[in-house]
């Protein structure tokens, strides 16, 4: 199994009280494979992703992500990880705005050792895979919220990464907009193998998954 | 490879801030140029006053000096001093300031015998210094004093009484050699109605002879004399009459405490501005996989960028003060010319660089330190 989450429960400290917005959840996805994540809103959904993402750590439970035990990491060794196995999609694209687009999807290859000749090839090849190899150059403010979030996911794919996380990556984006990305997405699975994770309130973009999980109050409630 | 890479990140993201890095730098840059010129200051009273193994200089003054004016002693112990055994040469030489006490941009004249002006290794900047046996009033002017008033070979200089016209403009291998209008010594006795007097011997002391023990043979020699005399090496005398110098000069050392304490405080303020501002941008940084050490980095990278240019801005500008202003403090006739060496932008430089780091250490840990998930929830 790409991903095993055994009984991960999640829980935050606020003042004297206790959130849990995730409790017990047992959960296995596939390599290769599409989800969906839905819910009503505080339903544990950003919680799960971050989890899977390893930018968050369960607070029991066992997790293993692309053939690790990722609980059993420390901070900066999750940060390794997270270079080799993890591109995240944020909702609101999250682009650095003093850099071009083309500095944008750089940023993970910095942390690789390559050449500078293989780091411009690998982020034109990104780059060419969402279309947007003409506004290399662009700062983000010259961009829309649709090439934005094109950016955004050449910057979650330049480094190569098995596993793709998306939190309403077509939240804040018109109807031709998102479905655009959401073909992209699409795509990724389908020609490059790329396992996606994405939350979303939306049932057409939830659609094109192959699988659509729900959760309510940290539990899984269905699974289609 | 790497970390290179994360050094080129950090200047990218710094360049593209460059309006607000550069109001940092100009106040690292005013601390800097303060730091440079209080340095300048105390280096140059240091060497002027510790004696070096090399010195082989006296100086024969008379007993209780305290001012030029008040040194009398008769040109006729020129020879006997330099009856002494270990005196290589003597120059008789007759000081004039036109003013005694603590201040800025004294005038010193400086008269000695027309064949004595060779051996002081003066190197000729404009005119000649043929004209300087001819003619009685001519003087071969050093060119910090040249440039400080403006003269010009051709013009005359008028001060303490004394007119002269300048022949030659040169430079020394000491910049307070080259804050003294040279004149010859017969020429400044008459005209300050003293003839057969002097106000010093510059006595240079043959290798291998001990100086103290020199100077207690000329003392012990001129004894019997009129005036009793006193013979130390230059230096110390230096440091005597310095000493109001050293005390007002002892105060500026606070200011330039004040200047790395400001240089500190200006750096890390910054730095912390930076990073609460970069809560988001770390937090993506670190989705992407950047390290905690990686976050660090980058903003110690920042704060040493910041000092280093802040730095090397404040001692450009200390430096072109100090080298265009040609600012020289003088009292009871002793000249202090104030002039930076590289070593000491250097230093200047190596510090200021020295506290941007340090500014950013406390910066980088609350940066590198920040949770990822609170940081990309946060409004900012
Ligand atoms: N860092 C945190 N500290 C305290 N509570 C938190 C924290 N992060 C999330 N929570 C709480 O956990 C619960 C689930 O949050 P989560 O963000 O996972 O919901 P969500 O399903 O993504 O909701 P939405 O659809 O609105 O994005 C919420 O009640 C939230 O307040
Ligand atoms: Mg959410």
């Amino acid at each position: 199994m790409f991903i095993t989450c055994q009984n991960i429960t999640k829980s935050f400290k606020k003042g004297d009280q206790i959130i849990t917005p995730l409790q017990a959840l047992t959960l296995d996805l596939e390599k290769g494979s599409f989800t969906a994540l839905m819910g009503p809103s505080g339903s544990g959904k950003t919680t799960l992703l971050n989890l899977l993402a390893g930018i968050d750590s369960p607070s029991s439970g066992r997790l293993e992500v692309a053939g690790t035990d990722i609980t059993r990491l420390s901070r900066s060794q999750l940060g390794a990880w997270r270079a080799q196995n993890i591109g995240y999609i944020f909702q609101l694209y999250h682009l650095v705005p003093v850099l071009t687009a083309y500095e944008n999807v750089e940023l993970p290859l910095l942390l690789q050792p390559l050449s500078a000749a293989e780091r411009h090839k690998r982020v034109c090849t990104a780059l060419d895979l969402v279309a947007l190899s003409d506004r290399a150059e662009h700062f983000p403010r010259q961009l829309s919220g649709g090439q934005e979030q094109r950016v955004a996911i050449a910057r979650a794919i330049v480094a190569d990464p098995p596993l793709l996380v998306a939190d309403e990556p077509t939240g804040d984006l018109d109807a031709a907009s998102a479905k655009a990305i959401l073909q992209l997405l699409r795509q990724l699975v389908n020609d490059l193998g790329k396992t996606i994770v994405m939350v979303t309130h939306d049932a057409k973009a939830a659609a094109v998954a192959d699988r659509i999980l729900h959760l309510e109050k940290g539990q899984l409630v269905s699974d289609i | 490879m790497i970390t290179l890479n994360i050094l080129k990140l950090s200047a990218r993201l710094t360049w593209r801030r460059r309006f607000g890095a550069m109001l940092t730098c100009i106040g690292v840059a005013s601390g800097a140029f303060l730091m440079t010129v209080i340095e300048t200051m105390q280096g140059t009273l240091t060497e002027a006053t510790s004696l070096k193994p090399e010195d082989r200089k006296l100086v024969v003054y008379r007993e209780n000096r305290f001012c030029p004016f008040a040194s009398r002693l008769p040109d006729a112990y020129t020879a006997r001093i330099a009856r002494v055994e270990g005196v290589a040469q003597v120059i008789p030489v007759r000081v004039i300031v036109n003013n005694c006490g603590t201040s800025l941009g004294v005038i010193t004249f400086r008269g000695l015998p027309a064949e004595a002006l060779p051996g002081l290794k003066l190197k000729l900047i404009e005119g000649s210094l043929e004209a300087f046996g001819q003619r009685g009033d001519s003087a071969v002017v050093g060119q910090r004093l040249a440039q400080r008033y403006g003269l010009k070979v051709g013009q005359s200089l008028d001060a303490a009484g004394i007119r002269v016209s300048v022949a030659a403009i040169v430079s020394a291998d000491e910049a307070k050699n080259e804050d003294v209008a040279y004149v010859k010594l017969d020429f400044l006795q008459q005209s300050t109605r003293s003839l057969g007097i002097v106000t010093q011997f510059d006595v240079l002391v043959k290798e291998g002879f001990d100086l103290k023990v020199v100077a207690q043979a000329i003392d012990t020699e001129l004894h019997g004399g009129q005036e009793p005399t006193q013979t130390r090496p230059e230096k110390v005398f230096v440091a005597q009459m310095a000493r109001r110098l050293v005390e007002l000069i002892e105060f500026t050392r606070w200011v330039g405490l004040a200047a790395v304490a400001a240089v500190l405080a200006i750096v890390a303020n910054a730095l912390m501005i930076e990073v609460r501002g970069r809560v988001k941008l770390n937090a993506v940084l670190m989705t992407l996989g950047y390290q905690p050490g990686h976050i660090r980095l980058i903003v110690l990278a920042e704060g040493l960028a910041l000092g280093l240019f802040g730095g090397l801005f404040g001692l450009i500008a200390a430096w072109l003060f100090l080298h265009f202003g040609r600012f020289s403090l003088s009292t009871d006739g002793v000249t202090l010319a104030f002039q930076t060496s590289p070593q000491r932008l250097f230093l200047v430089c190596g510090i200021c660089s020295l506290l941007g780091l340090l500014a950013a250490v406390f910066p980088a840990m609350v940066a590198a330190r920040q949770s990822i998930v609170a940081s990309l929830s946060a409004e900012r």
